[in-house]
């Protein structure tokens, strides 16, 4: 959907704040909120109303193994961690996502991880079978991006990626560690995406950058070492920094 | 039916001290699950479990499906928990909108699927947009809610709860109620509007919206 106008979007705020739009309305209504210079007071405070909506409801008691259930999960689940901003960085205006981009995969990006060459051919039918499973359900993408990063990682180590940006693998191995990420936005404007260690003390040390392709699987190597690293991050930059200046769309604690 | 014995009753309408209690609760919970401590999570679900599958079954009306939304959203919580800020906004409306986005995209059949992880965080945005008016209506009980929802005008009740629990555009609202979509859209907008008349005055709440008397369609 085109952009929306600050009128236009003023007079969607009430269906927007209840829900009511449709995915891409709702989403056209969130991206100028979050990046229109102009204060929105009204749609903010409508929003804020809803927000409050579902505590009306009577409430209705859970079975007692809902708990147990909940308990269970979340022991096997782990948080998204956040980076804390750097100090004099300008917070985002919203804790929101990058608008993320449609699709999957097509091709494989240049730039392979060194040693995986020989992989490169199994990598290929794998990424191919994948293009024609465009509409396939996520769960299985996800199996199949496993696959993948299980070829390139020839028996290292896989730990799950994940945030608003999207998800992958990071492949640790003796040599270093690459990562592999499936349904990243196209960055405009420049922009990139840079990965970042960071250690248990919260020092992020820059570990490279990227710029997907459209509908591509990146595949990148990590420039800095994991060993002491608590957390692996990706954030959006509008270059090349050295502290990351931006919440992470991709991150994974590995101290778990 | 009741809540349990065992789960803090956080729905009976309170006095100012209570509800400053209930937000320090609530603060420092969210503290300790940005911590990783799993038995808050606990206790926020001891807090807000009943109100989550009271939101949960008024969508899906199926109690193992309702649970199974509950299960997903403290889950999620729990997972985006560095994202929240609670200086901004309320855990327990996250939460609940968390609730509804998610049993809404059990119950979407016939539209575009939405991104759950997507409309986790365009909730962040929507229950984090006006702290100030936040710090309010979280003094406000489910009873109180539930009165002023009550006193809206049969056709913008309607159209709200069409919305928001039956998870209708207000295009199909239109259709529904056989209005105009600017019709269907103003009710919305007038709706909100009055509900946030109401509940910004917590000392009158039980009299009649006298402003407000006059607006209808």
């Amino acid at each position: 959907m085109s952009e929306l106008t600050c009128r236009q979007t003023d007079d969607l705020a009430a269906a927007w704040a209840v829900g009511a739009l449709d995915g891409a309305q709702q989403e056209a209504v969130t991206r100028h909120l979050r990046d229109c210079q102009r204060d929105h007071d009204e749609a903010q405070s409508l929003a804020t109303v809803a927000a409050v909506l579902p505590a009306s409801v009577e409430p209705v008691a859970p079975r007692p193994a809902l708990r147990e259930r909940i308990m269970a999960s979340v022991a096997e689940t782990p948080q998204v961690p956040v980076m804390a901003p750097p100090i004099g960085a300008q917070p985002p205006r919203h804790p929101i996502r990058e608008q993320r981009g449609g699709g999957w995969l097509a091709w494989l990006r240049p730039g392979l991880a060194r040693g995986v060459a020989l992989a490169a051919i199994p990598i290929v039918l794998l990424l191919v079978v994948l293009a024609f499973n465009l509409q396939s359900r996520i769960a299985d993408q996800d199996q199949v991006l496993r696959q993948v990063a299980g070829v390139i990682g020839r028996g290292g180590d896989l730990v799950r990626v994940e945030g608003a940006a999207g998800r992958g693998y990071l492949v640790r191995t003796d040599g270093g560690a690459t990562l592999l990420a499936a349904d990243l936005a196209p960055l405009s404007d420049g922009r990139l995406y840079e990965m970042w260690v960071i250690d248990a003390s919260g020092a992020a040390a820059p570990a490279g950058t990227f710029r997907p392709q459209a509908n591509a699987v990146v595949v990148a190597d990590l420039q800095a070492g994991l060993a002491g690293a608590k957390t692996f991050a990706v954030t959006v930059e509008r270059q090349r920094v050295d502290r990351p200046t931006s919440d992470p769309v991709l991150a994974v604690n590995l101290a778990r | 039916m009741p809540a349990t014995d065992s789960a803090v009753d956080v729905t009976r309408d309170k006095r100012p001290d209570d509800v400053s209690a209930d937000v320090q609760l609530d603060r420092r919970l969210v503290s300790r699950i940005k911590n990783g401590e799993t038995d808050a999570l606990g206790e926020l679900y001891d807090r807000y479990a009943s109100l989550a599958l009271g939101v949960a079954l008024r969508v899906v009306g199926d109690r193992d499906l309702g649970e199974d939304v509950v299960h997903d959203a403290f889950v999620a919580v729990w997972r985006k928990i560095q994202l929240f800020d609670a200086d901004r906004g309320s855990v327990r409306s996250w939460l609940l909108t968390i609730v509804r986005n998610r049993a809404i995209d059990r119950m979407r059949a016939k539209r575009p699927m939405m991104d759950v992880d997507d409309a986790d965080e365009q909730a962040l945005l929507r229950t984090a947009a006006d702290p100030t008016l936040t710090e309010v209506l979280e003094r406000i009980g489910s009873h109180e809610l539930r009165t002023a929802v009550a006193r809206l005008p049969a056709a913008q009740r309607e159209a709200v709860e069409l919305a928001y629990f039956g998870g209708h555009t207000y295009r199909e609202i239109a259709k529904l109620q056989r209005v105009p979509t600017g019709t269907a859209s103003g009710r919305l907008r007038l709706a909100l509007g009055k509900l946030r008349a109401m509940l910004q005055r917590p000392d009158d709440s039980t009299a009649a919206p006298r402003n407000l008397a006059g607006i209808d369609e």
